[in-house]
């Protein structure tokens, strides 16, 4: 089938869910009111309370939530044929993550911008706070890992790629030496950012970087190597100022996005490459079933817990009317569906040529979960080949923008961490490394780099997507706890929750079966890395899933009383 | 069709304190981000110098806002329509581009000038109206904004 008809139909889908779907909730689950007051405008300060024209901040939501996620889980779950991955990552963008974001933000607006982990503790109870945060270490903990070795994966397989990388690091340092020391505007310097990054393609192709000899010197993987020096590189990277090197680097993934995307749909058009991965795939025996793996392997592009972190505390301090939310959260989740999309048909229709060569790259699980992402800049070099670029050439300039952001995730969220492991030892009174940022930062790199490390002992045993599916459940759960807070705040409202309670229990009964499948694989293989980690993740699914039945339970019972943990709390304290 | 005159634009160039691409879901680097975080950490915020840079554009804000605002009376005193304030990130080049350059030539700025506006109005921080840069790579102070959008829109009545 033409890549192009998909993309058509799919967008098209997404235009009804957005017209219709989202119209509904809008009106009948969130009950937005055009006169509603938000936040924006009661609390203008001209700081963080700002009313927004939609579209504008429709672009900083968006630009926020996109990124490297979204394309390495629909590129590993094409494993099980395009029809389950783009089932899922339609149907998830159109009833779940649509339902999510949106819900974030109409909460939040309603709740005087607050964010997610603040609603948790308002709306659920205090526990939830302490759940949310833990749910958090872990999906940041996993964010790193996992983002280290997806990097890792592209310089072993494109090592025309390293060089570039390397060089946009002091390439972003002399566009914000430039930018903000000399006060100068962004928009050449960034564009001229863009394209000596591009040009410094070819010198990577000159000058291909590989470090299997070093590897093999000290006896461990080339992955291994690449991923102890992207923790290196972390480390100093999270310590010096953002403006160094975060927010300058930030001036060229702003273009980058909008190159990749462009590139992808001008591809597809232009070339008109068929599909040639099976709709279903018959996959070897003892590999994972996608149900209900399929739903862990694809978070980011069919629902992401993150999204509520974005919509909630930052855009909804910014919403002109309540109205716009449908606008901006619901859109943003489409865009990223949209990007989902592209993955897949970079992964189905760009990759390879014929259907016996898609087999090869998705042998089996191990294969296809490695592979995946050298798969996606595969099929994207494979569309801006349409456009007229050299296939080689194009397929480097994926990876640069692949590891471009993976290398910014990695950078952030590193940094996200140091707070969140502060807070927790604040919490335990463990001041040493509450107060101390070089044990905090070590302690963030460290756990990462462990668990990026050490399951399945090294290069060999080693099958990623088993990893990356543990970051899927975090990010589920996180979004479980998002569409929890929703569930009750409409439920209170007197409002059909249903629209908010089929996601929710759908993504919690999936990630709790996929999370107890895996124990059991866990156990049995003798993992000892990933079995207690696995374990503890259930266990916070567990305790989310009871939390969330008992405060949904509450607003059942009491509708319409502003039942919040706090208020009471408070008001009994008046009494 | 509607009569109402098209609202002036005035922009609001500045960063806000948070990643905004390429980040993917860790994009907003903000302490508040997680919430729980930010009532409690001691930590310092990564992005305090352009925190500080948004207070300062928070006061021009405030200061624009009390003369063209909704409660202001500025309508049919200085201005000859309504006045919308916009506060857009640099980074946010697809809107922030479109923006001026339409502004610019809708008031009849040729395509070089346009093109030297568009420019100008990329910086890191930077106050547009109507596509003209009034202030580009500094915060003014409030009453100097204020000054100079009124000289703007005076010059335009």
């Amino acid at each position: 089938m033409p890549a192009i008809v998909v993309a058509l139909v799919v967008l098209a889908v997404y235009l009804l869910g957005y017209r219709y779907y989202s119209a509904y909730l809008a009106k009948k689950v969130y009950a937005l009111d055009p006169a509603f007051i938000t936040p924006a405008h009661e609390l203008r300060d001209g700081v963080d309370f700002v009313p927004t024209n939609k579209h504008v901040l429709f672009g900083h939501h968006f630009t926020s939530i996109a990124g490297a996620a979204p394309i390495v889980g629909p590129a590993i779950a094409v494993f099980w044929g395009w029809g389950p991955a783009l089932a899922w990552v339609v149907l998830g963008t159109v009833f779940a993550a649509g339902v999510h974001d949106f819900g974030a933000l109409a909460v939040s607006v309603r709740h005087r911008a607050r964010s997610i982990g603040t609603l948790a503790r308002e709306v659920i109870n205090k526990r939830a706070r302490t759940l949310f945060l833990l749910i958090i270490f872990f999906l940041l903990t996993l964010v790193n890992a996992v983002f280290a070795v997806v990097i890792a994966t592209l310089f072993i397989a494109t090592p025309q790629a390293v060089l570039p990388i390397v060089l946009e690091i002091p390439l972003a340092i002399a566009i914000g030496q430039y930018i903000y020391r000399t006060r100068s505007p962004a928009l050449v310097p960034s564009i001229v950012g863009v394209i000596l990054l591009y040009l410094s393609i070819g010198l990577g192709q000159l000058l291909p970087i590989s470090l299997a000899p070093v590897a093999d010197a000290l006896g461990i993987g080339e992955r291994a190597l690449w991923v102890i020096l992207l923790f290196a590189y972390t480390f100093v990277a999270s310590r010096i100022p953002v403006w160094v090197l975060l927010q300058p680097r930030d001036y060229i993934n702003s273009h980058q996005l909008f190159i990749a995307l462009g590139v992808i749909l001008l591809g597809i058009l232009v070339g008109m490459d068929r599909i040639v991965a099976p709709v279903v795939n018959d996959v070897p025996e003892g590999s994972p079933s996608w149900f209900p793996f399929l739903f862990i392997t694809i978070a980011c592009g069919a629902i992401s817990g993150f999204h509520s972190l974005v919509s909630s505390g930052t855009s909804s301090k910014q919403l002109d009317k309540e109205t716009d939310a449908r606008h901006v959260g619901y859109l943003g989740a489409v865009g990223e569906g949209s990007l989902a999309l592209g993955s897949i048909l970079a992964c189905t229709a760009g990759v390879a040529a014929a259907t016996t060569d898609w087999e090869r790259l998705y042998a089996d699980f191990a294969t296809a979960s490695d592979g995946a992402v050298g798969n996606f800049t595969a099929g994207v070099g494979a569309f801006a080949g349409n456009l007229g670029v050299p296939a080689t050439t194009a397929a480097v300039f994926a990876a640069v923008v692949v590891i471009s952001f993976a290398a910014t995730t990695m950078d952030t969220g590193v940094r996200l961490q140091r707070y969140i492991i502060q807070e927790i030892a604040e919490i335990a009174r463990v001041r040493v490394i509450a107060r101390n940022v070089t044990v905090v930062t070590t302690l963030a790199v460290l756990i990462p780099l462990g668990m990026a490390l050490l399951p399945g002992g090294g290069d060999e045993g080693y099958t990623f997507g088993v990893l990356w599916q543990l970051f899927g459940t975090t990010n589920q759960l996180t979004a479980g706890l998002a569409l929890a807070v929703v569930a009750v705040w409409v439920t209170r409202n007197s409002r059909n929750p249903i629209a908010v309670l089929v996601p929710l229990v759908f993504l919690l009964s999936m990630t709790t079966w996929a999370l107890w499948i895996n124990l059991g694989n866990f156990i049995e293989a003798g993992d000892w890395v990933l079995a207690p980690l696995d374990a503890i993740i259930f266990v916070l699914a567990a305790w989310l899933i009871v939390e969330a039945a008992m405060a949904l339970l509450r607003a059942w019972r009491r509708p319409g009383e502003p039942a919040y943990a706090d208020d009471q709390e408070a008001k009994a304290g008046e009494q | 069709m509607s009569s109402e005159p098209r609202p002036h634009r005035i922009l609001l160039v500045r960063e806000w304190d948070a990643q905004t691409s390429g980040s993917g879901c860790c994009g907003r680097l903000s302490t508040e981000a997680v919430g729980v975080v930010a009532e409690e950490s001691r930590a310092p915020a990564p992005y305090a110098h352009v925190r500080a840079d948004m207070l300062r554009f928070g006061e021009v804000y405030r200061a624009l806002w009390s003369q063209y605002g909704e409660s202001s009376d500025y309508l049919g005193g200085t201005a000859s329509g309504p006045v919308e304030l916009t506060v857009v990130d640099p980074r946010n080049m697809v809107y922030l581009v479109g923006a001026i350059w339409r502004d610019a030539r809708r008031r009849g700025l040729s395509v070089r000038e346009a093109a030297r506006q568009v420019h100008a109005g990329t910086a890191a921080q930077a106050l547009v109206c109507d596509g003209v840069v009034l202030f580009s790579g500094r915060i003014p102070a409030p009453e100097e904004a204020v000054a100079a959008v009124a000289g703007d829109l005076e010059s335009r009545r």
